[in-house]
């Protein structure tokens, strides 16, 4: 071989090899095709400190990212944050922020931003300004790092961090304000905001700088507001949008023949309970006596009423940490349907003739509420309690602490995001607070201690003996927990909710 | 008049046919609600869940029981749809007894006397009228919460100025018309004049608008439930059964379509018997 | 005419002012709606500070003047839920609802009027038997269960046009047939019984004695006195269609008033109820005076004075 054609074959040698390396990069997929939702309502705001439905969290949140992220496994996982660290106490956690992240108008994303965040978040005109205002301080140890420290130990810090904080570009939101910010939010996020028409869409395009490599994989994501179950079903049925939420097992039913659509379904995290009150008018009830209350929870017929309302679609639960939760106990068994031993335990308070006693139920605020309570009603009826419904619009029913005038029994539901009970056992069990009704020393205590232990095993150990507390004295008569059905177009790949109704798009893509 | 000409040529029975089918189907559809406890065949509320979601008896799985199936709870379709007669038409005929007390009787009084009563009346009149009507029914039911008594007084207020408006304006005409006149000179008191001479010359059309506002009011009942504002979910309305079914719409349709025909069943006899009567009893509209 | 014209705009403004003092206190009847737009978790100073910030601290009727005075200066306040201005939100959505309402009033009036006249010049024939049954029957139906049974049929079915949204001029048809179904046998009705009035009148009978054919007879003297009533009930017609908008476009996810005002009820954001409700009125009491002025100048019979 001749000494002058070696160079010329090493350099074949490193194109043939070097070519599928460069073809690799270019040839990550670009993003491609427009994703269409049908949403049940108009997001109120884009802004995540200023939206309270799980709609808004879930348009607006494709557009921002926080400092860490809970993966598709539930685990804490880095965002903007590449890593942290916790001080001994709990209250002080560090933050080492990425590098060469830009916002979707070009602000560079470091320290500054994580301050505007905070800032703008605890500002009081925001509903969920206490999220923020958590945070007693966020010092700046330079540009890529920052300290976090908090008013008190908080073992779900990390969680509200990931559900809450979504990251603003400093210079922007001082510029338009925050009702500026709302109307056109910048994020860091795989997905920019383009356009809306209140009530009707809102659409959003790829990020093409996004720091994740190959995502996002849609160019385009649009949401539309379909407030009718019917009309969303009809309008996935018809292929005019690819994903419809928030559906009954009765609409999605006929779809499961359908080639075209795929109908998922998960339990949300939201447990359905009657509520009992030994606050206000629940004073010197019957309810006051723990075996009426254990009578109730055997007296209604669960089963019955998943297997027919819901077509069986629903789950039962044995008190307010459910299957899922950190530290959930499979070994406490739900209430069977009994309603001999609930006429038995009625018998042993003194309540063998039964009693009456008044129901408040919120009307159309869930899925089959209206039925469910009807169906209380009848099998309360037949172990002696006599129940008179008083059904009431959300909006009366809410409207008043503690319930005011609604009960001394009730029916309502509480969701939880962070894949613990701790919100809805705090929001319901804290003596005093505004939509408190039962108030039991002990089991606050046992909330107070989980609150404050940041140890995930140790606090594990807590929510099961507040598990066990809340069957042994159960303060309310346990219901289900739903199912939710959303129907998906068969050209939809990677679409994966989760159980707070909660969906990330970045990794979707369509065919 | 060109349509006199026009009754020549249809024969005398077929032109009482719709009348006379209206009123039928109506009086059976009173008799049905009066004497429901005896026509159905079982209680509205009364039920379990082993007979839950049945189909009707026809169709396979269905009972002879249940002929129209049953509802998620096991409560009959067929018995909830017959007391739903009962709500529906109580919506419906007391509603308009509730407009038409307050309509002839302020348009009565307003026509008659005139002046500053008149014009306060007829302002609050053209109010009621001036605001688009499903939105004041609407609001109004949100505001007012769920019960029969509230369905009934918020329809029945809502729709007397249309009885108002036409009471006060053919007492007007009426009051210039020289047997009042009489009347009045003859000593006749104003009440006498009002119930005596004025009123049954208003019967015609206050029927005949009455009857189409029972239609109506069945209608606006069954919207109100669809957005669920109007009687409480456990009473078996017509409204309300449509409500209740409509997430179900998949799996048994039935549940939105027997309502639904029987929404429509109530509203062709009712606007048939009005049809006739506007023909006969209406002299303004022959 | 001039003195009719102040009479009626005295009367408007009149009416307004009432529906002012109906809708405020109308709305003010629910229970507290602070506790229902806060988290569950927020506790009392927050509430208290949003009642401020709300304007719903203060007696009832140094709110309602605070309102008026506000209202003076054009500013209807806030929406609870979204913290916009309510006036803003109904800018957006008065167009749409207008474009929708527009649409159902002239597709019915296309149909309508036709229907009526083929009814009125033929009568007791099998074509004007037709167009009664048909008339009657749209007094049978709901327009909400229509509505759903136009998308089953026409989008899902048939996959003919759009089942929602407002997307394209074929969007309308569903949703302006289910709004405009409600005035269609009024229309038809309406149109029937004026021909038949017309044709009729002596001075018809005469033109036809004349020798006049019955299609110069039409355009020359029916049509313009069928147009006088029509006019009249468009106003009232309008005002209903602008009702019927909230179930209509609640099930067409039609972004309009109607659905806007639905939504609002829902959520308990009364400010936004009580000011769309105001503007619905306010807005209806303009185009009847409108309808009124323009029905006035076609008929020399109203009387001016």
């Amino acid at each position: 071989m001749s000494q002058f054609v070696k160079p010329y074959l090493v350099l074949l040698w490193m194109v043939l090899l070097l070519t599928p390396a460069v073809m690799a990069q270019t040839a990550a997929p670009r993003p491609s095709g427009q994703l269409t939702i049908a949403l049940p309502n108009d997001p109120r705001s884009l802004f995540v400190p200023r939206a309270p439905d799980r709609t808004a969290h879930n348009v607006a949140w494709q557009m921002y990212n926080s400092l860490v992220w809970v993966n598709d496994q539930g685990e804490i996982a880095p965002d903007l944050a590449t890593r942290w660290s916790v001080s001994p106490d709990g209250r002080e956690f560090t933050f080492t922020l990425r590098t060469g992240v830009r916002f979707h108008n070009g602000e560079l994303f470091d320290a500054q931003s994580v301050v505007a965040t905070w800032e703008t978040g605890r500002d009081e005109s925001n509903e969920y300004a206490e999220m923020y205002s958590l945070v007693r301080e966020v010092r700046v140890n330079s540009p890529t790092s920052v300290t976090l420290v908090l008013a008190a130990p908080n073992a779900l810090f990390l969680n509200i961090l990931a559900n809450n904080w979504a990251m603003v570009p400093p210079v922007y939101i001082r510029q338009v304000g925050l009702d500026g910010f709302a109307a056109r939010p910048v994020g860091t996020g795989p997905f920019r905001f383009l356009s809306r028409v209140a009530g009707d869409r809102i659409v959003l395009e790829a990020n093409a700088n996004y720091f994740e490599p190959g995502l996002p994989r849609l160019a385009r994501v649009v949401f539309r507001v379909i407030p009718d179950a019917t009309t969303r079903v009809a309008a996935v049925r018809t292929g005019e949008v690819d994903i419809a939420l928030r559906l009954t097992s009765g609409l999605v039913t006929p779809l499961q023949n359908n080639p075209r659509v795929r109908v998922i379904n998960y339990p949300n995290d939201r447990v359905f309970y009657v509520g009992f009150k030994n606050v206000g008018n629940g004073r010197g009830t019957p309810l006051e006596r723990v075996e009426v209350r254990r009578a109730i929870n055997y007296a209604i017929n669960r089963p019955g009423i998943i297997q027919a309302i819901f077509g069986g679609h629903a789950r039962l639960i044995s008190g307010f940490v459910v299957e899922g939760n950190l530290g959930f106990d499979a070994s406490i068994q739900p209430f069977p349907f009994n309603p001999e031993r609930a006429r038995q335990l009625l018998a042993q308070a003194g309540f063998e003739r039964g009693f009456s006693i008044s129901m408040g139920c919120p009307a159309d605020a869930y899925v089959h509420i209206n039925e469910v309570c009807l169906a209380i009603q009848r099998d309360l009826a037949r172990v002696g309690i006599d129940l008179t419904l008083e059904f009431r619009t959300s909006a009366a029913f809410w409207s008043q602490e503690r319930y005011g005038a609604v009960g001394p029994m009730y029916v309502d539901s509480w969701s939880s995001t962070v894949g613990e009970a701790l919100p809805r056992l705090i929001g319901a069990l804290t003596p005093g607070a505004f939509f408190n009704t039962w108030e039991d020393a002990e089991l606050y205590r046992l909330i107070t201690q989980a609150s404050t232990t940041v140890d995930r095993t140790a606090r594990a150990a807590v929510y099961r003996q507040i598990q066990r507390r809340m069957f042994d004295e159960p303060p309310f008569a346990y219901l289900y927990q739903l199912v939710v059905f959303e129907a998906v177009n068969a050209r939809v790949q990677n679409y994966r909710p989760r159980a707070a109704e909660e969906f990330f798009l970045k990794g979707v893509s369509v065919r | 008049m060109a349509n006199i000409q026009s009754h020549r040529i249809v024969p005398r029975a077929r032109r009482h046919f719709g009348g006379i089918l209206g009123a039928g189907l109506l009086l059976l559809m009173v008799l049905v609600a009066v004497f429901a406890p005896l026509v159905a065949p079982h209680s509205p509320y009364a039920g379990d869940f082993i007979n839950a979601n049945l189909p009707p008896a026809w169709h396979p799985g269905g009972s002879p029981a249940h002929l129209l199936g049953t509802d998620q709870l096991g409560q009959d379709l067929l018995s909830r749809i017959i007391y739903g007669t009962r709500v529906s038409l109580t919506v419906g005929f007391l509603g308009v007894l509730v407009a038409l007390v307050l309509g002839v009787g302020l348009g009565l009084l307003a026509g008659y006397y005139g002046g500053r009563l008149d014009a306060i009346l007829s302002g609050v009149t053209n109010l009621l009228l001036s605001v688009p009507y499903l939105v004041l029914v609407v609001v109004l039911a949100s505001v007012l919460g769920r019960s029969l008594e509230n369905v009934i007084l918020l329809f029945g207020v809502t729709c007397s100025p249309i009885f108002f408006r036409l009471v006060r304006g053919e007492v007007l005409r009426l009051k210039a018309l020289p047997y009042v006149e009489a009347a009045y000179s003859l000593g006749c008191s104003d009440g006498r004049i009002m119930l005596r001479h004025l009123l049954p010359n208003l019967l015609g059309p206050l029927a005949t608008l009455a009857t189409f506002e029972v239609s109506a009011m069945i209608f606006y009942e069954a919207g109100l439930g669809f957005l669920g504002l109007s009687v409480p979910p456990d009473v078996p309305s017509w409204g309300n059964m449509l409500a209740l079914g409509r997430p179900h719409l998949g799996t048994h349709p039935w549940m939105v379509i027997f309502p639904g025909l029987a929404i429509a069943l109530a509203a062709f006899s009712i606007n048939l018997l009005g049809e006739w009567m506007r023909q006969r009893l209406d002299p303004r509209s022959r | 005419m001039i003195h009719y014209l102040v009479f009626r705009l005295a009367q408007s403004l009149m009416l307004m002012l009432g529906a002012l003092f109906l809708v405020f206190f109308m709305v003010r009847l629910t229970g507290d709606p602070v506790a229902l737009m806060l988290p569950k978790e927020a506790g009392p100073e927050q509430r208290a500070a949003f009642r401020a910030e709300m304007g719903l601290d203060g007696h009832l009727w140094e709110q309602f003047y605070n309102y008026l005075a506000s209202l003076v200066r054009g500013d209807l306040g806030l929406s609870l839920s979204t913290r916009q201005p309510n006036l803003e939100l109904i800018w957006q959505r008065l167009p749409v609802t207008l474009e929708l309402a527009l649409a159902a009033l002239l597709l019915v009036l296309v149909m309508a009027v036709p229907l009526g006249l083929i009814a009125g010049f033929r009568p007791a024939t099998l074509a004007d038997r037709l167009v009664q049954w048909l008339a009657f029957s749209g007094q049978v139906v709901p327009s909400f269960l229509l509505a759903m049974l136009l998308i089953l049929l026409f989008a899902v079915e048939l996959g003919w046009l759009p089942s929602f949204g407002r997307d394209n001029p074929a969007s309308l048809i569903l949703p302006a047939l289910a709004l405009g179904l409600a005035g269609f046998s009024q229309l038809v009705r309406l149109v029937r019984a004026s021909v038949l009035e017309v044709r009729g009148s002596d001075f018809v009978r005469t033109a036809k004695g004349k020798g006049l054919n019955e299609f110069w007879v039409a355009t020359k003297h029916v049509l313009p006195n069928v147009t006088i009533p029509l006019v009249s009930v468009l106003g009232i017609q309008f005002t209903y269609l602008l009702g019927g908008s909230i179930y209509i476009e609640t099930i067409f996810a039609w972004p309009g008033l109607g659905s806007l005002l639905n939504t609002a009820i829902q959520d308990a954001d009364f400010p936004l109820v009580q000011a769309i409700t105001l503007f619905l009125a306010f807005f209806a009491i303009t185009v009847q005076l409108l309808g009124d002025l323009l029905y006035a100048w076609l008929d020399p019979r109203v009387k001016l004075g």
